[in-house]
């Protein structure tokens, strides 16, 4: 696979 | 800071799902989610059962063609730190 810096949004359980 | 060294898993209120709406894979925590990119699941899964970093840096590697794996490893931990600092993570350290 291709690599891409780790990473999350948060999201608000909207 | 978690390092090399360490071992960790994700904490028992976490649960690792995939949200089909989004087509995202998101880690869910009591009133609280994050929604993951690629990278950042196939890291998460790997934290389902407990695993040593060092190991856990090596099977993402050995799936990556484009990048140093110097500058993976140097994601990795970032990333779980990240998480680490949520309190999503158990994790022991040696």
């Amino acid at each position: 696979m291709s690599w891409e810096t780790p990473s999350f949004v948060e999201i608000n359980m909207a | 800071m978690i390092d090399a060294k360490a071992r960790v898993r994700l904490a028992a209120r976490v649960r690792l799902r995939f949200d089909r709406r989004s087509g995202k894979v998101v880690l869910l925590y009591p009133e609280r989610g994050l929604e993951l990119n690629e990278s950042g699941a196939r890291i998460a899964e790997l934290c389902v059962e407990t695993r040593g970093v060092g190991e856990l840096i090596e099977l993402v590697a050995a799936r990556v063609s484009d990048a140093p794996r110097a500058v993976i490893e140097r994601d990795v931990l970032d990333f779980l730190n990240a998480l680490d600092a949520r309190g999503l993570l158990e994790v022991t350290r040696s």
